[in-house]
């Protein structure tokens, strides 16, 4: 009975603590949801506020003017966020594994190999050049796939330590001892066994295709390859360039005054991510405690 | 070498799949590592990377001949010590009493929320620290005004506060997504251990601290040895768009990168700014070598190389 | 009947000759027969083959680019048997993307520069090539065009690398003004303002309407020092006063310590809007529009008051504090160079030339297509077609301030219709600094002018904003600096502007 108590005093303290986080992470995300929808007036006004006095969709008017425009953005994004999940997380796991085994020749040097790149780097540069002139990527849906976000060093060590703390080594030795071979033991039992971290990378790099700008500005050209994240984000960073730019020319000054308002620059903010907020569900059905390695083992 | 020879044999496929990461990070990464000359050259653009003359040690000047050295270094060390602690602390406690939760749909309704931090960016985010910090109409000073009659704070004009706030920024920004990898890390753990010890009568608190986190702490070690190699880096975001680039802040928002973001707006010297990231990048190298070999030394396994 | 004559000269392959028929036979303004017969003499032997110029601009990609660029390089064939690529680049990738394609070499012909845009830096660097003797072949009109004042304040170490666009030469200073506040307490705005004229009219405000900022943002600062000094770095800067080019220290300037007590005087009377640290004049017009204010402080120009009422929607006046003042910055603003990977420098010349003569190329690159993008009103003046506005046009203008001769740039029917003789008198009126014309080289001092401009940052806002006591700042902003190089960029400073000096005197 006692226990009993205890414990519910203890699921409610973690409940009260998990809501005050909630509304610590979700409020700011509401806020800028609702300033997108306030008129410009009341936000002259009154500033930022959770409740708008006037609400307006003037500003998704405004993005949505052209639709087309937007439905391509968005379209190049889910091309190259799926395309990327799927080899990244391929590839990261490939290399990972093997690494996870402490027996692993070479283990030490290819580990040092992988973290060298997170230390050194030869800077945008050679970067750019090495991929524009001997892969030829300007102006292609691959260089918004592979430059930079295909494997990301830290998710290879992230997920080699996830796989040592959760193959345990007695699975893979009777696999092996059956005549089971490597490629059979990752395919059949290392990745069943480790769905919760495949997911939690493969949301990372969802999260980080879906949010790239950076390799769509630099190798993209062409208006109709723009994903969506560039469309959105150029604009608040062009405001950004020219407000430190303002004091030198008074034409920049003047550019400044057409950019567009506040609320305007929240609903790019909103149509940008918005769709994200699908991709966590997605990857949750895997989070799925409960599999334990006799049932694999069985 | 016969030894090798055969223990290369009998990974063959273990390290054939190691390939496309390795070729991928060769063409990726090592390639355009040539790149690190231009911080020893004076660069134009006529002669190019390989034919402009070298400047010695002279890209590496700027980032020394002022007082502002030693304060950059030690703020970017510092942030980065603070955000490190706080953030594995915090995280790793969210990830934990988030795996207490019992009801399916609250607890992912948690998990969900706390990743929207994550996803809104920086430019945005100073936004929304400027509409709770700004004098005029800012939430937090009409609250200090109405409801406890205290002065208004003009936040931007004290650099004083913004070590705090730019942590619980960072804090706010980056815990949830950490505590996911801690979470995913615990889903994984066997559940034969938990059955073992509920049988044993162990309590709550005893099976997260004899049996979660010491499972855990290869995650916990990795994730906190990959911080420390990137301690002279800092989020260029958080440290310049944050304070609103306020030049009353700098005593204590100025790091290495936005020194260096600072100085280049004029000249854009790009062997300077190697040069920068190069200093940044040796210093890292050296503090987590350090670090490995302490890892080592404890348990070989844990370490990253 | 010109249009035959000019197929039949194309036909005949006398490419030159087909220059001349053109110019007369488009633009409003004929081209000078010289620039022809100058191109004539250079490439007589054979005609013009065909090539594609690539201008290189800071701007977002119209929708209707390729329409636009279509019907330049129509034009352009029948010119100078050329056609165009615009390639407009996002502000905000302009620092990257630029300097990607200056370090592999990319193939480009003309590149928007400007002293705050890298200019001295790129030339210091070899980018753009020398146009002298280019311009003396295949830009005979550019000279007539500009003027001796603009070409000189261009030139870097005595060599012109750039050419600027014609557009408002020098800066004007001053406020724009709430106009419903000036007109209910009659404000007298006509003519140049002193100090005292202005803060009479903010003590008014701050007395009669108490929930009203006299004025937000330090920007006047800004525009009070570049009214009063033409600042080279670092503070060093040559009084406007000044009958020779020699630069003073401004931190050691008495008028200018005299001025930031003014301004701290302004802050502790309230003045200021409470958010000064980070306002900017954005935010200006933000807070006058949503009636919390009165002024914000503006580099003016003629017509600014009534642009800026156009584009924020309310109405402002402006209000002058100096008269306009012309700076070796003000010359370089904005300005097309030739890159040195130009396959033809020869031809990006001759479309530069016709960029400051050819009304109609000119107007098509500003304003898209006639009937489709804008239609005319009477001969200078134009405005949207049915149906199309601000928010849906299809080219919206990429900045005529931008290219060649912004004087032969149409003007919208909302606007001044005589705004390019408002101009031509303002120019006029500049006064033109002691040292226009002379630009300083950073590469000597980069690594001091690096730390150095942290320090800046680190005081300048604070002392602009009137926060704090100046005279504490400026102390320890002067030692700070001195320990980040200044002595060694003051000697390099002094060093030049005699060198400049002396060259200047032969």
């Amino acid at each position: 009975m006692a226990l009993n108590t205890k414990s519910r005093i203890g699921s409610a303290l973690i409940h009260m603590f998990f809501w005050a986080f909630t509304i610590v992470s979700l409020v700011p995300f509401i806020l800028v949801f609702m300033v997108s929808i306030s008129s410009e007036d009341s936000i002259l006004q009154k500033g930022y506020s959770l409740f708008p006095s006037q609400i307006s969709f003037a500003a998704y008017h405004f993005l949505f003017n052209d639709f087309s425009e937007i439905a391509k953005a968005y379209g190049v994004t889910i091309i190259t966020t799926l395309v990327g999940t799927v080899i990244s997380l391929l590839i990261t796991a490939l290399f990972a594994y093997p690494l996870s085994r402490p027996d692993l020749p070479f283990r030490r040097t290819i580990s040092f190999y992988i973290f060298f790149t997170m230390l050194f780097g030869g800077g945008m540069v050679p970067w750019y050049i090495t991929y524009v002139n001997m892969f030829d990527l300007k102006n292609t849906i691959l260089a918004m796939i592979i430059p930079n976000l295909l494997l990301s060093a830290f998710n290879v060590l992230l997920m080699r330590s996830f796989f040592a703390s959760t193959i345990p080594e007695s699975v893979v030795e009777s696999a092996t001892i059956d005549g089971a071979s490597e490629l059979k033991i990752f395919f059949k039992i290392v990745v069943p066994l480790s769905l919760p971290i495949m997911a939690t990378i493969g949301l990372f790099n969802t999260l980080s295709y879906w949010n790239d700008w950076y390799n769509c500005m630099l190798f993209i050209d062409k208006p109709e390859l723009y994903n969506i994240q560039y469309l959105m984000t150029k604009t608040l960073t062009n405001i950004q360039y020219l407000l430190m730019k303002s004091n030198s020319s008074a034409q920049v000054g003047d550019l400044l005054a057409k950019m567009p308002r506040e609320t305007v620059r929240m609903a790019l903010a909103i149509v940008g991510i918005a769709p994200l907020l699908f991709a966590y569900p997605f990857f949750q059905k895997y989070y799925i405690s409960g599999i334990t390695s006799g049932a694999v083992k069985g | 070498m016969p030894n090798l020879k055969k223990s290369l044999k009998k990974y063959k496929w273990l390290l054939l799949m190691t390939l496309p990461g390795i070729v991928y990070l060769f063409i990726n990464n090592y390639i355009p590592m040539y790149g690190v000359i231009l911080a020893f050259k004076n660069y134009n653009y006529v002669d190019g990377i390989w034919g402009s003359a070298w400047a010695g040690l002279d890209n590496f000047k700027f980032l020394f001949n002022s007082q502002d050295a030693y304060i950059i270094t030690r703020n970017t060390f510092l942030y980065n010590f603070v955000f490190i602690v706080l953030n594995l602390v915090m995280a790793v406690l969210v990830a934990l009493l988030i795996n207490e939760i019992k009801d399916k749909v609250i607890s992912r309704f948690y998990q969900s929320t706390f990743l929207l931090p994550h996803i809104i960016s920086m430019v945005v985010v100073a936004y929304l620290v400027y509409s709770f910090l700004n004098v005029d109409s800012g939430l937090i000073n009409r609250l200090l005004t109405k409801w406890f009659g205290a002065e208004a704070i003009s936040w931007y004009g004290e650099p004083k506060y913004w070590p705090y706030i730019l942590v619980i920024v960072n804090a706010w920004k980056n815990v949830g997504y950490l505590s996911i990898i801690y979470f995913a890390s615990i889903i994984g753990i066997d559940k034969e251990y938990y059955e073992a010890a509920t049988i044993d009568g162990a309590s709550k608190w005893k099976q997260m601290t004899r049996i979660t986190i010491p499972l855990i702490l290869p995650v916990i070690t990795t994730m906190t040895l990959l911080a420390v190699s990137g301690i002279l880096r800092s989020d260029f975001g958080l440290f310049y768009q944050v304070p609103m680039n306020t030049g009353a802040l700098i005593p204590t928002t100025n790091t290495i990168d936005t020194f260096v973001y600072r100085a280049m707006i004029q000249s854009g010297d790009i062997g300077m700014s190697t040069a920068a990231g190069f200093y940044q990048s040796v210093v890292c190298f050296v503090l987590i070598l350090v670090a490995n070999a302490a890892v080592r030394r404890i348990n070989k396994r844990d370490a990253l190389f | 009947m010109k249009k035959a004559y000019h197929l039949v000269l194309m036909i005949m392959l006398c490419g030159m000759l087909a220059l001349t028929g053109c110019g007369k036979g488009d633009s409003g303004k004929a081209a000078e027969p010289g620039a022809s017969s100058g191109n004539a003499g250079g490439k007589s032997e054979s005609a013009l083959k065909p090539y594609k110029i690539t201008l290189v601009y800071p701007a977002t990609a119209a929708k209707d680019l390729q329409l636009v660029q279509d019907e330049m390089s129509k034009y352009l064939t029948e010119k100078i048997n050329a056609t165009i690529e615009l390639k407009p680049i996002e502000w905000a990738s302009w620092d990257d993307k630029t300097n990607l394609m200056k370090i592999s070499n990319e193939p480009f012909d003309l590149m928007f520069t400007a002293s705050w845009f890298s200019y001295p830096k790129d030339v210091a660097k070899g980018q753009y090539l020398e146009l002298d003797d280019l311009m003396a072949q295949y830009g005979k009109d550019i000279p007539g065009v500009l003027g001796d004042d603009f070409i000189k304040g261009s030139r870097i170490g005595g060599k012109l690398y750039a050419l600027p666009t014609k557009k408002e030469f020098g800066q004007g200073f001053g406020f724009l003004l709430d106009k419903k506040l000036v007109d209910k307490y009659k404000f007298d705005t006509n003519g140049v303002k002193s100090l005292e004229d202005m803060e009479a009219m903010f003590k008014t405000i701050k007395e009669n309407e108490p929930g009203i900022t006299p004025i937000v943002s330090s920007k006047f600062t800004n525009i009070w020092e570049a009214a009063n000094y033409d600042g080279v770095v670092a503070n060093l800067s040559i009084p406007r006063v000044s009958k020779e080019p020699k630069a003073i220290d401004t931190l050691e300037d008495p008028k200018f310590i005299d001025f930031y007590k003014r301004m701290h005087q302004w802050n502790q009377n309230g003045w200021f809007d409470k958010d000064v640290l980070t306002s900017d004049a954005d935010q200006g017009m933000n807070m006058i529009k949503a009636g919390k204010a009165f002024a914000v402080a503006q580099s003016l120009k003629p017509g600014k008051d009534k642009e800026m009422s156009l584009s924020s929607g309310v109405d402002v006046v402006q209000v002058e504090t100096a008269e306009p003042f012309t700076t070796t910055g003000d010359a370089q603003g904005a300005m097309l160079g030739i890159s040195r990977t130009s396959k033809d420098p020869a031809r990006a010349m001759m479309f530069l030339n016709l960029l400051y003569t050819d009304k109609t190329l000119l107007n098509m690159l500003d304003w898209g297509i006639e009937g489709k993008h804008y239609v005319k009103k009477s001969d200078n003046v134009i405005d949207f077609p049915e149906g199309v506005n601000a928010d849906n046009q299809t080219y919206p203008n990429p900045g005529g301030w931008m290219f060649g001769n912004q004087f032969n740039s149409y003007l919208w029917s909302n606007e001044d219709p005589n705004k390019w003789e408002e101009f031509e008198k303002f120019n006029q009126r500049a006064e033109h600094s002691i040292a226009l014309g002379f630009a300083f080289n950073q590469e000597p001092v980069k690594s001091e002018m690096a730390s150095i401009a942290n320090v800046e940052k680190e005081f300048g806002a604070t002392l602009r904003s009137g926060a704090v006591d100046p005279e504490k700042i400026i102390a320890k902003w002067k030692e700070k600096r001195k320990a980040a190089g200044f002595d060694k960029v003051k000697a390099e400073v002094d060093k030049q502007l005699a060198e400049w000096a002396q060259s200047q005197a032969k």
